[in-house]
C-alpha cells in the first residue's frame, strides 16, 4: 500500500486527521529550535536520542525505527496526539494518536523529505532525508542531554 | 650576486635576446605584458572557478593576483608564480575561501594547490613570448599586409576600439612575433595546463573543490529521469521569504543543496516519491550557505 492509500484508508477509519498546509508548523519549529540550513541543527540545539538507519536493509530499518519510536514514546501518555509534517513529498499536517506513530512512519521511510513529529509537550522527533533519527526538546530545555559538547547541559 | 638574478632583466620580454627580438618604438612590450596579465588572470580564475562560483567577488582577487603574476612572469616566471600564489592566499583569507584544516594533510593539500596556481600563472609569460612565433606561423604576415594596405578600413576600426597607437606598432609586433620559437609556446601551455591538471587531481583527492562534480552527477541522475533543467527555486520552509534550497520542476523532480554534520555538504535529488543518492562534496556549512545564496 502506498502512502496516499494508507492515509486515505486511515482517514476514513478516523485514525488520521488532515490539516491542509504545513507552513505554520515550520514557523513554530523555527521559534522553538535551533535551525541550520533547511533543517533543525541538532548539534547546536542539543538532543536526547539519535540513531542513523541509513545503509541498513529495509527490514532492519523498520526494526530500528520501531525501537526508536518506542523509546521516545516511553513515559509519554498514550492518548497524546502528535502532528506529522514534512518539507518535501507530504504537503499537509497529519494528526494521529501517538500509539499509531510507528505504523505511520513506516510508510514515510523512503520519501524524499525531512519529516518532523511534533509532540504536545513541544518535543520533536525528526526523521531526516539522510535517514537519521533525532529526538529532542526545544533549545531552551534545561535538561537536554547532548548539547554541542555531547555532555549533559 | 647578480649571477643569481640574471633572469630579472628588461630583456626577458624580448626572450633575453635584445638583438634578435627588438622593440625600437616601444610598442610591443606593453602589449606583451598586457597579454601575459590577461592570460595569468584568466588562468588563475579558471583554476579557482569553484571558489569563484561560490563567491563571485573573489574573482577580483584571483584576477588581480593572476594578472600581476602573469605580467611579472614575462620577466621572471618564478617571481610571477610566487606573486600569484601569495595573492591567492590573501584572497582566500579575505573571502572566507580557506578550507577547513582538520589535519596536516589538509594544510599540505592546500599549500600544494596554491603552489600549483603559481606554477600555472608562471607559464603565462612563456605563452605570450612564444604566441608571437605561432601567430607568425599562422599567417600574421598576411594580416600585416592587409592592415597596412587598407588604413582607411583598419585605422577606423582600431580607433573605434580606442587603441590607435596599435596601428603604428603592428609591423614591429609582427616582426617580433615571427622570430620567437613556437617551442616556447608549447612549454608555456604545458606549464599552465599541466599544473591545472595536477591541481584538479589533488582537489579531487582531497574533495575540496568538487561541488561542481557533485552537481553534474546530481543533474545526470535527474536527466536520466526526464529532467530538462527547468523548474523553480524551492523555498526553505524555515525561512520561506528569504531563502531557497534547490529547484523543482512541474513533475516534482528536483534537487536540494544540503548540509548536515554527518554528510557535510551534499546534494539530494528526487523524482516524485523516489529518493536518489546524496551527491556529497567537501564543503563547510559556510560554503553551502554561499552556494545557496549564489544560485538561488
Amino acid at each position: 500500500m502506498d502512502i496516499e492509500r494508507y492515509i486515505e484508508v486511515n482517514t476514513t477509519l478516523g485514525r488520521v486527521d488532515i490539516e491542509k498546509g504545513n507552513q505554520h508548523y515550520f514557523t513554530k519549529l523555527a521559534s522553538l529550535y535551533e535551525i541550520g540550513i533547511g533543517r533543525i541543527d541538532w548539534k547546536k540545539n542539543g538532543f536526547e536520542k539519535y540513531i542513523s538507519i541509513e545503509n541498513l536493509s529495509k527490514e532492519n530499518k523498520l526494526a530500528r525505527l520501531e525501537e526508536f519510536c518506542t523509546s521516545v514514546l516511553l513515559g509519554m501518555s498514550t492518548n497524546n496526539s502528535v502532528k506529522i509534517f514534512a518539507d518535501g513529498y507530504l504537503e499537509d499536517v497529519y494528526l494521529i494518536p501517538s500509539d499509531f506513530l510507528t505504523d505511520f512512519l513506516k510508510y514515510c521511510i523512503d520519501l524524499p523529505q525531512h519529516l518532523y513529529v511534533l509532540f504536545e509537550n513541544e518535543s520533536c522527533l525528526n526523521y531526516t532525508w539522510e535517514e537519521d533519527l533525532f529526538f529532542g526538546y526545544p533549545k531552551n530545555y534545561k535538561n537536554q542531554r547532548f548539547a554541542i559538547t555531547g555532555r549533559k547541559a | 650576486m647578480t649571477e643569481y638574478l640574471y633572469d630579472l632583466s628588461p630583456y626577458n620580454a624580448m626572450n633575453n635576446n635584445p638583438i634578435t627580438y627588438n622593440d625600437p618604438d616601444g610598442d610591443i612590450a606593453p602589449l606583451l605584458f598586457a597579454a601575459a596579465a590577461v592570460i595569468g588572470a584568466g588562468t588563475n580564475i579558471y583554476n579557482n572557478w569553484d571558489k569563484v562560483s561560490a563567491n563571485p567577488w573573489s574573482a577580483f582577487g584571483y584576477g588581480i593576483s593572476g594578472g600581476v603574476g602573469g605580467a611579472v612572469s614575462l620577466v621572471n616566471p618564478v617571481a610571477g608564480g610566487a606573486i600569484a600564489a601569495g595573492g591567492n592566499v590573501v584572497t582566500d583569507v579575505a573571502t572566507g575561501n580557506i578550507p577547513d584544516f582538520n589535519n596536516f594533510g589538509d594544510v599540505a593539500g592546500y599549500g600544494l594547490n596554491v603552489a600549483l596556481d603559481g606554477v600555472s600563472v608562471g607559464g603565462s609569460g612563456k605563452i605570450v613570448q612564444a604566441t608571437t612565433g605561432l601567430l607568425s606561423d599562422l599567417g600574421v604576415g598576411f594580416a600585416e599586409k592587409l592592415v597596412a594596405g587598407n588604413p582607411e578600413i583598419f585605422g577606423e576600426w582600431i580607433l573605434t576600439y580606442g587603441a590607435p597607437e596599435i596601428a603604428g606598432g603592428l609591423p614591429n609586433v609582427y616582426e617580433t612575433f615571427a622570430q620567437i620559437p613556437t617551442s616556447n609556446f608549447l612549454s608555456g601551455v604545458a606549464s599552465s595546463a599541466g599544473s591545472s591538471f595536477a591541481k584538479g587531481k589533488i582537489s579531487q583527492n582531497l574533495g575540496l573543490d568538487d561541488y561542481n562534480q557533485a552537481r553534474n552527477k546530481a543533474f545526470s541522475w535527474l536527466e536520466d529521469r526526464g529532467w530538462t533543467g527547468g523548474g523553480n527555486p524551492t523555498p526553505d520552509k524555515f525561512n520561506p521569504d528569504a531563502k531557497f534550497n534547490g529547484m523543482k520542476d512541474a513533475q516534482k523532480r528536483g534537487f536540494r543543496v544540503e548540509y548536515d554534520d554527518r554528510n557535510k555538504g551534499h546534494i539530494n535529488v528526487y523524482n516524485k516519491k523516489e529518493k536518489g543518492p546524496h551527491f556529497r562534496f567537501k564543503g563547510s556549512k559556510k560554503t553551502v550557505n554561499k552556494i545557496l545564496r549564489r544560485f538561488f
